[in-house]
């Protein structure tokens, strides 16, 4: 009887055992790579190709081209336009190089930059908003003007940004584009949305030369860093960024990997939720709390070599507008006690924290979990208060729900993700958090303001960059209007034998670079 | 028969309208006001940044938001009523069409994830249970304990750590052929077969007590009936409605591990949509997953006659 049992029982589970293991072994596939390709493993999803709404993607992947593009070190330089001038003061000029070729073989004209432009900006909102155009007009084959809707002397900077890319309009029925013709090094293959995967292969038409690489696959919407980390390690993608920040030193020492750190326009702040408001109406506590965070504890052992600690301005060093002669408030706990103590806030009852009529220096520090090293910058910032008798809770939840508590008492964010280059131009950063209309948390100077108006109608650009610097020293010096913590900075992963990756830091997070190839 | 199949189905469609009633509702108490972060996904692409009074202002228009609750519900329903979802304000494509493209990633892991849990929840379970108190028995319940208890994050890590990066044997992540859904389908299986094989072993024991076991014995029957049409076939009764329930769970999708792995399945979709307010896709997530929980139902409340007659009978 017992052996009956036993043997069916044997049965199934010779069964189960021969299907799990038959699974396995038929899918001991070689991952074959050809020569010259390469696998992107990218962390955000895509979703379409359509280049009204994804151009952003196509142009970090080379596909799709602007007017102008931005070079490594910050420059505006010529891409689809040869030349532009201002021609009035709303109006620019853009002169298109002739000798633009799409993916399909056919010739670029202002007809097609007209064309893409306007759809684009019909299909995708947030790029009207972004590029300022109120109207464009073609004036011959290879000349266009647009019409700006203020006064802008950022255009020729808002056209490098990727989302204004230039592409032919090949719609399909349903008025989409599922086949993105454009201009750039690699041409559109095929997307597959069900994997979110992007096949793209040389242009061999391409003025500067077909690309070293013959293929690149991307996979996108890989957003988990440990398995990036290991799809890296597995060989199954040649190049991903951002692996978790305690494998840095780990995959540095691995033989077969590259590991990249490059500087990228991004950083990490202390942001007030009310500067309107006590306590941080009062200069002397903002400053308190500037002068409170050890930046470069931060950076060493937090950022562990993926960021720098912050000078007192959140730009990026290097960049034409950034004023560098920002004092900044380096870390020196007795100045930040000495203020607190001018500012009224003293330890009466001897619990270690500062208090003023009654009211103990009790507060939130609110952070998000997507960016890692948030939730550990938070905690590192709520013991360096401590220090100065500040009691703060750290609380991690979602950015929106973070933004409906900027009202209560004393709430502070750490923020990361600070991205100032967006647009190559330092309007775009500089309107968003110090111009008063903008500001979630009430920064208001009557000053600011009115540079930055100036600037905006400035077309001279040294003039212009100086309106801006007088900013800056404003904003961070004499009102401490914001924190900046720390530049965050881009971990770029590959093989070993991928070579020749530039890293331009204007991108976010990063676009390859025509010259990389295979060794 | 007709007409418990119109109870039924009075009941299924209930709980759709429920169901899409309460999320709809629900969604509004989330923090952060919708036209802001749609405003967010919409014209910033990022959602760490400010929209402008403008901008929510303009999808407020666009949206309809500002109308009361009520009419935004009424005349989303009124449409799906006609069988239009709407579209995904993120993609511009039909809710339909985003759901569909997922849908092959979602059931065939899921599938295979429960396919995998019969196939050794099941057979180690009534080993346990005929070895009770055996080292066979206490070998199949710790390992059936330490699958339950194991987070599955951290049992997909681990297991990419050894099949993919020592062994090379299966690719890491991403969605595609056969190979790429092994290691998804063993972390979701495992916890499932622990659960099955426990749930298996317990109510085989509880048979196994039974009278009519005893009866049967008595009687002469050979082990291998005994075990077959009496002792395991009602055993299996619990253990279906315990499948159905975590085929159901499967195929609302698995966050974590969709993302860990890349898979395209519906549970992602879900969440990114809930983070971008995206009504219609999120409304279209729910009501797929209602319907497949009810067919479910439906599927194993047809399956029980089949296994013990007297259900039926009713």
């Amino acid at each position: 009887m017992t052996k009956i049992r036993t043997k069916s029982i044997g049965s199934m589970l010779l069964i189960a055992a021969m299907l799990i293991s038959m699974s396995f072994f038929s899918c001991m596939t070689a991952l074959c790579s050809s020569d010259q390709k390469l696998v992107v493993g990218e962390v955000w999803t895509m979703g379409s190709v359509d280049p009204a709404m994804h151009s952003y993607e196509l142009n970090n992947f080379l596909v799709a081209e602007g007017l102008t593009s931005i070079s490594p070190d910050f420059k505006i330089v010529p891409c689809l336009a040869d030349s532009w001038e201002t021609s009035g003061s709303d109006s620019w000029r853009f002169h298109l190089n002739k000798d633009i070729k799409f993916h399909d073989g056919s010739k670029l004209t202002a007809d097609d930059v007209v064309s893409a432009l306007q759809r684009t900006m019909k299909m995708n909102p947030s790029v009207t908003g972004q590029l300022n155009i109120k109207k464009i007009t073609k004036v011959d084959d290879y000349t266009l003007d647009i019409t700006t809707n203020t006064s802008d002397a950022s255009l020729p900077a808002r056209m490098a940004y990727g989302r204004a890319s230039i592409y032919k309009i090949n719609e399909d029925g349903d008025g989409t584009i599922s086949t993105p013709i454009c201009t750039g090094p690699f041409k559109f293959v095929s997307y597959d949305k069900a994997s979110d995967t992007l096949e793209l292969a040389k242009n061999e038409l391409y003025r500067e030369g077909a690309p070293k690489l013959d293929a690149v696959t991307v996979r996108f919407g890989i957003g988990d860093a440990n398995a990036r980390e290991m799809a890296i390690e597995s060989g199954e993608v040649d190049f991903t960024t951002e692996p978790p920040l305690g494998s840095t030193k780990r995959l540095q020492g691995d033989a077969s990997l590259n590991v990249i750190i490059h500087q990228l326009c991004q950083g990490y702040k202390l942001k007030f939720g009310d500067v309107s408001k006590a306590p941080y109406d009062d200069i002397k506590v903002r400053r308190a709390i500037a002068y409170a965070v050890d930046r470069e504890s931060i950076a060493n052992d937090i950022l562990l070599g993926r960021g720098k600690a912050s000078d007192g301005n959140a730009l990026t060093p290097g960049l034409a507008w950034r004023n560098n002669d920002i004092k900044g408030y380096s870390y020196n706990v007795q100045k930040a006690k000495d203020l607190l103590g001018e500012a009224g806030w003293k330890d009466t009852d001897g619990d270690g924290i500062v208090d003023k009529d009654g009211k103990s220096f009790k507060i939130t520090l609110y952070t998000w979990p997507q960016r890692p090293a948030l939730p550990s910058i938070a905690q590192a910032i709520q013991s360096q208060f401590k220090e100065i008798g500040i009691d703060a809770e750290v609380r991690i939840m979602e950015w929106d729900a973070i933004s409906d508590r900027a009202d209560e008492w004393g709430m502070m964010w750490v923020a990361g993700g600070d991205a100032c280059m967006m647009i190559p131009d330092p309007s775009y950063y500089i309107e968003g958090q110090f111009l008063s209309s903008n500001c979630d948390y009430h920064y208001k100077n009557a000053k600011v303001d009115d540079l930055i108006m100036q600037a905006r109608s400035t077309f001279d650009e040294d003039k212009r960059y100086d309106l801006y610097k007088q900013v800056q020293k404003i904003v961070y010096d004499d009102d401490c209007a914001q924190v900046p913590i720390a530049f965050h900075y881009l971990c770029v992963v590959t093989k070993k034998d991928v070579k020749g990756y530039v890293p331009n830091p204007v991108h976010h997070d990063y676009c390859i670079s025509s010259g990389i190839y295979r060794e | 028969m007709l007409l418990n199949f119109i109870k039924r189905l009075g009941i299924f469609c209930l709980v759709l309208v429920i169901s899409t009633t309460l999320v709809f509702f629900m969604l509004h108490s989330l923090p952060g006001e919708k036209a802001v972060v749609m405003a967010k996904y919409i014209f910033l692409g990022n959602v760490e940044l400010n929209p402008s009074n403008e901008e929510i202002q303009q999808v407020k228009d666009k949206f309809d938001l500002d109308r009361s609750l009520m009419s935004q519900y009424i005349s989303w329903a009124g449409a799906a009523l006609h069988g239009d979802l709407g579209k995904s304000y993120q993609s511009n494509d039909p809710v339909s069409e985003e759901i569909l493209i997922r849908l092959p990633a979602t059931i065939t892991l899921a599938f295979v994830s429960v396919l995998m849990s019969l196939f050794i929840g099941i057979p180690l379970g009534v080993l346990a249970a005929v070895k009770q108190n055996s080292i066979t028995d206490y070998l199949c319940s710790t390992t059936a304990v330490l699958g339950i208890s194991m987070p599955n994050f951290w049992l997909a890590l681990l297991l990419i750590l050894v099949f993919s990066l020592k062994l090379n044997l299966t690719p890491t992540i991403g969605y595609g052929g056969l190979s790429h859904l092994i290691l998804p389908a063993v972390t979701l299986g495992t916890a499932s077969s622990a659960v099955i094989m426990r749930l298996t072993r317990s109510s085989m024991l509880e048979v196994m007590r039974q009278d009519y076991i005893r009866a049967a014995r008595g009687k002469g029957l050979s082990g291998r009936s005994i075990f077959l049409t009496h002792s395991l076939r009602n055993a299996l009764i619990p253990v279906i409605t315990m499948i159905g329930l975590e085929f159901g769970h499967l195929l609302g999708g698995t966050v974590i591990i969709e993302t860990i792995f890349a898979w395209p399945g519906i549970g992602r979709l879900l969440i990114d949509s809930i983070s971008a307010r995206d009504i219609p896709v999120i409304q279209g997530c729910v009501l797929f997953i209602t319907l497949m929980y009810m067919l479910l139902n439906f599927t194993i409340d047809a399956v029980y006659p089949l296994i013990d007659p007297r259900i039926g009978g009713n």
